[in-house]
C-alpha cells in the first residue's frame, strides 16, 4: 500500500524534547512576559528624560492594543486583515464626533467608538468568511481604501485631510487627565484590560476554537465548533480592540486628519504582529514597540531611515521567522542547554 | 439507526452517488467498501453535513438530519474523521482532543472572556475526559504534551479518533482508519473499534483493509460507481459474485 509522505516524514524514533506553543509552559510564560512589562512600562515612564520619551512610550502602548486585536484575527484565527487601520479611524472619529457634538464623556466616547468599530468588524465578517488567505487580504485591503476615502472625504463628519477633526483635553468626571503623564496610566490602564482579555481568549476553549479554524476548518466543523461564527467573533473582537486604540488616539493627539488611517497604518500593524510573534499576546506588544520606536531612533539616519528600517525587518524575519519574542525565547533557552552540558 | 436512504449527488455530469440506501446499528461496526470512486467518501461527506445531497434523506435516531451543517451534525451525534488526516497540528495532543468538547461546554462566551471559576473548572474537566481518550485510544502518556504534528502518522490517527470521541457521539464515522498503518497497527485499530462498538457507538467503517473490515463488521455495504450492489453478513458478501466483479474486474455467468 501507498504510504503517505507524513509517515515517512515522522518516523516514530524518540522525539527530541519540542515544545507546543499552546502547551502549559509556554502558554503562562506569554501570561508572564505580559506581566513583566505591564509592570516596566510605568518604571520606565518614571526615569524618561522629557515628555518626547514619554509620548513614544504612550504612543507604542496605543499602538500595542491594536496590534493585540490583530494578533487574535492573524495569529490565531489566521484570519489576515489589511484594513484595521479603518477600525483604527471608525473608533477615533466616533469618540470625536460624540465628545464634539453630544459633549459625551471622553471615557463614554471611547467605549462607543470602540463598540461601532466592533459592529462593523462584525458585520465584515460575514461577507469576508467565505474568503481565505490572499483573497481574504486583498478584501480587507479593499475594506480599508473605501474606509479611507470616506474618512478623508465625508468632511461633514470627519474634517477630512483639511483641516481635519479636534478633541478638547481628556478628563474623567471633569478630573484632567490630559497631560502625558496622566494619559499614560489611561493608557495602561487599557492595554492591560486588552491583554488581560487576549490572554484569557489564549488560555480558553475561544482562543483553541479559533486555533481549530486556523489549522484546520472542516476538522474544527466536525468538531462542533461553528466556523462562521467564530470569525465573525474573532473580526469582531480585532475591530473592537482596534477601536479602541483610534479612541484613545484621538485623545492622545488632540489633533488629526484622514491620513493617520491610510494603508500605512494597516501594514505597520500587519508588521508589528509578524513580527512580535503571532501566537502570542506580549509578542504583539513587543513588536508594536519596535515598530513604533525604530523609525524615530533612525530618524538621526536621515536619508537612510527607510533603508535602515528595512534591513533591520529583514533581519528580524530572516533570523527569526517565527518572531522576535520566539527567536530571544529559543535563543534563550538553546544556551541555558549549552551551559548544562 | 442511522438511516441513508434514496441518497442522491452529482457534480456536474458526474453521477458520484444514485439512489444509495444504507443503514447502521448502534453498537455494531458497519463497514462500506467499495473501490476507488465509488462514492464512498462523498457519502460520508453528505453524512456529515459536508457536502449538500440532491436528494434523499439522513436520519440520527428517527430525526432528519440532511442538509444541517457540519457543526449541527456533531450536535445530532455523528462525529467523523477524514481520510486525509485532519489535525491540529500546532496544538498540543490533549488539547487538540479537548476541543473534541466543544458542544458539552456551557459557559457563555463572556463567561470564558472573563475567565470565571466556572470556567476554569470546566477546562479542568475537558482536559480530564481527553487525557482518558487519549489513555483508551492507546497513545502513550508522553506524547500527550507535545505538538500534535510530530507524533508518529499511527498515532495521530488515534488522536484523530479520540477527538471525534470527545464529542460523545452516537456514530463515529470512520474515513480510512487504517490508511498508512501496518498491520499491527491495524490489528490493533480492529480491536479498538469493537470496544467502542461494545459502550453503544455505532461505527460506520469506510476502509480498503478488506482483512480489518471482514473481522470487525457485523454488516458490509458494498458500493461501486455511486450505487452500493450489495450488503450482508461479511460471509455472505465474500460470496456476493457481483462483489467479485466490482473489486477484481472478472466476468461472471
Amino acid at each position: 500500500m501507498e504510504k503517505p509522505a507524513s509517515m515517512t516524514a515522522a518516523s516514530p524514533t524518540v522525539p527530541a524534547v519540542v515544545k507546543t506553543g499552546r502547551a502549559g509552559i509556554v502558554l503562562s510564560s506569554d501570561r508572564r512576559l505580559t506581566i513583566i512589562l505591564m509592570v516596566v512600562l510605568p518604571l520606565y515612564a518614571l526615569i524618561a528624560p522629557n515628555s518626547f520619551y514619554k509620548s513614544v512610550l504612550v504612543s507604542s502602548m496605543i499602538n500595542s492594543i491594536a496590534a493585540v486585536g490583530l494578533c487574535l484575527m492573524l495569529g490565531f484565527a489566521g484570519q489576515i486583515s489589511i484594513g484595521q487601520a479603518a477600525f483604527y479611524g471608525l473608533g477615533a472619529y466616533v469618540t470625536a464626533y460624540l465628545t464634539n457634538h453630544f459633549g459625551l464623556e471622553p471615557l463614554l466616547a471611547i467605549a462607543l467608538g470602540s463598540a461601532a468599530a466592533m459592529a462593523v468588524g462584525w458585520g465584515i465578517s460575514r461577507p469576508l468568511s467565505r474568503l481565505h488567505e490572499h483573497y481574504l487580504a486583498m478584501a480587507t485591503l479593499a475594506f480599508g481604501i473605501v474606509m479611507y476615502i470616506v474618512f478623508a472625504n465625508a468632511r461633514p463628519l470627519t474634517g477630512g485631510l483639511d483641516p481635519g477633526t479636534s478633541v478638547g483635553k481628556f478628563a474623567i468626571l471633569g478630573f484632567d487627565l490630559s497631560s502625558m503623564d496622566r494619559y499614560f496610566w489611561v493608557v495602561w490602564v487599557a492595554l492591560g484590560f486588552a491583554a488581560l482579555i487576549a490572554g484569557n481568549v489564549a488560555a480558553t476553549q475561544v482562543g483553541r476554537s479559533l486555533l481549530a479554524v486556523k489549522m484546520s476548518a472542516p476538522a474544527a466543523a466536525s468538531v462542533g465548533i461553528d466556523v462562521v461564527r467564530a470569525k465573525a467573533f474573532v473580526f469582531a473582537i480585532g475591530a473592537f480592540l482596534t477601536g479602541l486604540s483610534g479612541g484613545l488616539y484621538a485623545y492622545f493627539a488632540r489633533s488629526f486628519n484622514a491620513t493617520t488611517f491610510g494603508i500605512g497604518y494597516s501594514i505597520d500593524l500587519l508588521m508589528m504582529v509578524v513580527l512580535g510573534s503571532l501566537t502570542r499576546v506580549s509578542g504583539a506588544i513587543v513588536g508594536a514597540f519596535i515598530i513604533t520606536i525604530l523609525p524615530v531612533l533612525f530618524e538621526h539616519f536621515e536619508d537612510y531611515k527607510t533603508l535602515v528600517f528595512g534591513i533591520t525587518m529583514v533581519l528580524i524575519m530572516k533570523f527569526m521567522p517565527s518572531g522576535l519574542v520566539e527567536g530571544v525565547l529559543s535563543l534563550g533557552s538553546r544556551l541555558l542547554r549549552r551551559k548544562d552540558n | 439507526m442511522l438511516t441513508i436512504e434514496h441518497i442522491s449527488k452529482h457534480f456536474g455530469g458526474l453521477r458520484a452517488l444514485h439512489d444509495v440506501n444504507v443503514e447502521a446499528d448502534r453498537a455494531c461496526v458497519t463497514a462500506v467498501i467499495g473501490p476507488n470512486g465509488a462514492g464512498k467518501s462523498t457519502l460520508m461527506n453528505v453524512i456529515s453535513g459536508f457536502v449538500a445531497a440532491d436528494g434523499g434523506s439522513v436520519g440520527v435516531d428517527g430525526n432528519e438530519t440532511l442538509g444541517l451543517l457540519p457543526h449541527r451534525m456533531c450536535a445530532s451525534g455523528v462525529a467523523r474523521t477524514f481520510q486525509n488526516l485532519q489535525m491540529f497540528s500546532d496544538m498540543s495532543t490533549v488539547e487538540a482532543v479537548v476541543t473534541g468538547r466543544t458542544r458539552h461546554r456551557k459557559a457563555s462566551l463572556l463567561a470564558n472572556l472573563l475567565m470565571t471559576p466556572a470556567v476554569r473548572r470546566e477546562e479542568a474537566e475537558a482536559f480530564g475526559a481527553a487525557r482518558d481518550l487519549l489513555a483508551t485510544m492507546g497513545v502513550p502518556e508522553p506524547f500527550w504534551p507535545r505538538r500534535a504534528g510530530d507524533l508518529p502518522y499511527g498515532m495521530q490517527r488515534r488522536v484523530e479518533i479520540a477527538r471525534a470521541l470527545a464529542t460523545e457521539p452516537a456514530y463515529l464515522l470512520l474515513d480510512e482508519p487504517a490508511a498508512g498503518l501496518n498491520d499491527n497497527e491495524s490489528a490493533a485499530l480492529g480491536d479498538v473499534l469493537l470496544k467502542l462498538a461494545r459502550q453503544g457507538i455505532g461505527v460506520v467503517l469506510i476502509e480498503h483493509d478488506i482483512e480489518l473490515v471482514m473481522n470487525v463488521s457485523s454488516r458490509i455495504f458494498v458500493m461501486d460507481a455511486g450505487t452500493v450492489i450489495a450488503n450482508g453478513t461479511p460471509a455472505e458478501v465474500r460470496a456476493n459474485p457481483d462483489v467479485v466483479a466490482a473489486y477484481l474486474g472478472e466476468e461472471h455467468e
